[in-house]
């Protein structure tokens, strides 16, 4: 089930496995330092063992296949390319990965300008000149697929890391 | 030492500097000193590049203030560009909301900024109630509507009903257009047979308003009409009775009225008037007469005077009486049809039979008002001596 080699995705929720009665004691919640643990060190093996790009890609197309399951499973609605985002909005409130922002939408080309004010992957890093929320640009490109069967660019263009406060992102057709 | 001195004087220089920009002073106006050691150069290189941003991110600051939300944010690692990209993104994101408000969509909220998003959450629940209550409203509004239609059009049948009394006696012939400004209206005529013969009474009257209440007052005047037995044959009298029954029933309604008999045996018609408008005598290609006669306003005062006339009445002599809905009929221009047309129409077509003659009024009225939908109620009634 998770260790077999695969050329295609075949994850599904159930991998996450039943945490209430996993976790009865302990419960959902984990602290966002050791989610970023988790994530910083996957990060840092892979760029050891495959180089940047080939991890940027990895963690772009994790991204995208958490997002398809995550719409899927906390998502999952009707309406138009606005009212995804208006849901998203409080799903992604309720869920803390972060307060999201439309800054622009235009819903006849089907693009936007959004923000990430707190964002699981990256609020309150170091700031280093790089963008780094890859895994978010999956993320947020899967959910819209899942929505809409269309595939989008979406492009962080201001993030944390590059001393941006919030998480710019940049969505358009591809 | 000379050259720590002059050290210590650039640098006295610079602190000078800096408290007059620290003191509203701009930075184009002030001089930093020159040729100075590499320490002190580089210093003032550092001092100029802050103070450089810090007037690129004031000029910001005002585009945004003054509603220039794609003012361009320069990069930085200044702390000022963190909390200027927060402000940035936030405005945006509150014109992007108020932007779905003004489209209808009041289920927005604002999220984290504090008392801001409260009274913004506020603000939007508050619309929300009161679209739904005005929504709710305009639901019971059109069921109220749908209702007052359906007791109209039974109104309609009913006042229908009661001012068919269309009768016609041998020696004249008389016709009708009754047009009500909606289903049913506040003009009211009556043809009135007497048993002796070649004796024709007609009735027209206006009451004020249009509508159920109109129709319900035209109902009573027809009853009162009715109950009036003998009096029916002097027209003074039959408007007196009128207007004490009404004065007595406290309805609070006023009407016009006129009222004349017709002897056909000897070729007389004997008139009053209730503050009603004139009828017309025509006479072949005469001028037209007004028929007038003194009488007031009924259904307000009890004690009045209502004058009784009678005119003398020649075979081919036409009778035209009319309300108010004719003369004040009102053209795109504002233009009254009494002001323009109305003589002018009578005069037209001296020899076409009276249905021809009042259609071709309706149509003038019709062209004048360029359409067949009037502001008031419309009655005409046309006799014509044989």
């Amino acid at each position: 089930m998770f260790k077999e080699e695969r050329k295609n995705s075949i994850f599904s929720w159930n991998m996450i496995g039943d945490i209430s009665s996993g976790r009865p004691n302990l419960g959902n919640d984990v602290g966002v330092d050791i989610y970023r643990l988790m994530q910083y060190t996957i990060r840092d093996a892979l760029i050891s063992e495959f180089g940047v790009e080939a991890t940027d890609k990895i963690f772009f197309n994790a991204g995208f296949i958490a997002g398809s399951e995550f719409y899927k499973n906390k998502i999952s609605c009707n309406g138009d390319f606005a009212f995804l985002f208006d849901i998203l909005e409080k799903v992604l409130i309720e869920h803390k990965i972060g307060i999201l922002r439309v800054e622009t939408l235009d819903e006849e080309n089907m693009s936007a300008v959004i923000t990430i004010a707190e964002d699981l992957d990256c609020s309150g890093l170091p700031v280093c000149d790089e963008v780094i929320c890859t895994f978010d640009e999956g993320f947020l490109s899967g959910i819209l697929y899942s929505h809409t069967k269309i595939n989008f660019t979406v492009k962080e263009t201001d993030c944390w890391c590059t001393g941006d406060r919030v998480c710019r992102f940049v969505i358009s057709k591809a | 030492m000379a050259t720590e001195n002059l050290q210590i004087e650039t640098i006295l220089k610079i602190t000078e500097l800096l408290r007059k920009y620290y003191n509203g002073e701009n930075l184009s106006s002030l001089c930093f000193p020159e040729n100075s050691s590499p320490e002190i150069s580089d210093l003032l290189h550092v001092i100029t590049e802050i103070l450089e941003k810090i007037e690129i991110y004031s000029n910001y600051i005002e585009s945004i203030s003054s509603g220039n939300l794609s003012a361009p944010l320069p990069k930085s690692k200044l702390k000022i560009y963190n909390a200027l990209m927060n402000l940035e993104s936030t405005l945006n994101h509150l014109t992007w909301k108020t932007k779905k408000i003004a489209s209808g969509d009041l289920n927005q909220r604002i999220e984290f900024l504090g008392e801001f998003s409260q009274a913004f959450n506020r603000m939007t629940e508050q619309l929300k109630i009161s679209f739904e209550t005005i929504q709710q409203q305009q639901e019971e509004l059109k069921k109220r509507e749908l209702q007052t239609e359906k007791d109209l059009k039974l109104a309609k049948a009913i006042q229908k009903n009661f001012l068919n009394d269309y009768v016609e006696i041998p020696e004249l012939k008389t016709h009708v257009i009754y047009k009500p400004v909606i289903h049913v209206g506040g003009d009211i005529y009556s043809f009135i047979k007497f048993k002796d013969r070649g004796l024709l009474g007609i009735f027209i009257g206006d009451v004020n308003g249009h509508g159920i209440h109109a129709a319900l007052v035209t109902g009573i005047l027809k009853a009162t009409i009715n109950s009036a037995g003998v009096l029916k044959k002097d027209p003074a009298k039959l408007l007196h009775y009128i207007n004490n029954r009404i004065i007595e029933l406290g309805l609070d309604i006023f009407f016009t009225a006129f009222y004349g008999v017709i002897d056909t045996g000897n070729l007389t018609f004997t008139f009053s008037r209730g503050g009603h408008n004139l009828p017309f005598l025509l006479r072949n290609s005469e001028e037209p007469v007004a028929l007038a006669c003194e009488g007031p306003l009924l259904g307000v005062n009890r004690d009045i005077f209502i004058e009784k006339k009678d005119i003398k009445l020649k075979p081919g002599d036409r009778i035209l009486f009319y309300t108010d809905g004719v003369t004040e009929c009102i053209n795109d221009k504002g233009e009254t049809f009494e002001n323009t047309k109305f003589m002018e129409v009578l005069k037209e077509i001296p020899d076409a039979n009276i249905k021809d003659f009042l259609s071709h009024i309706l149509k003038s009225l019709i062209d004048f008002r360029k359409g067949d939908t009037f502001n008031d109620d419309i009655c005409l009634i046309g006799l014509k001596v044989l």
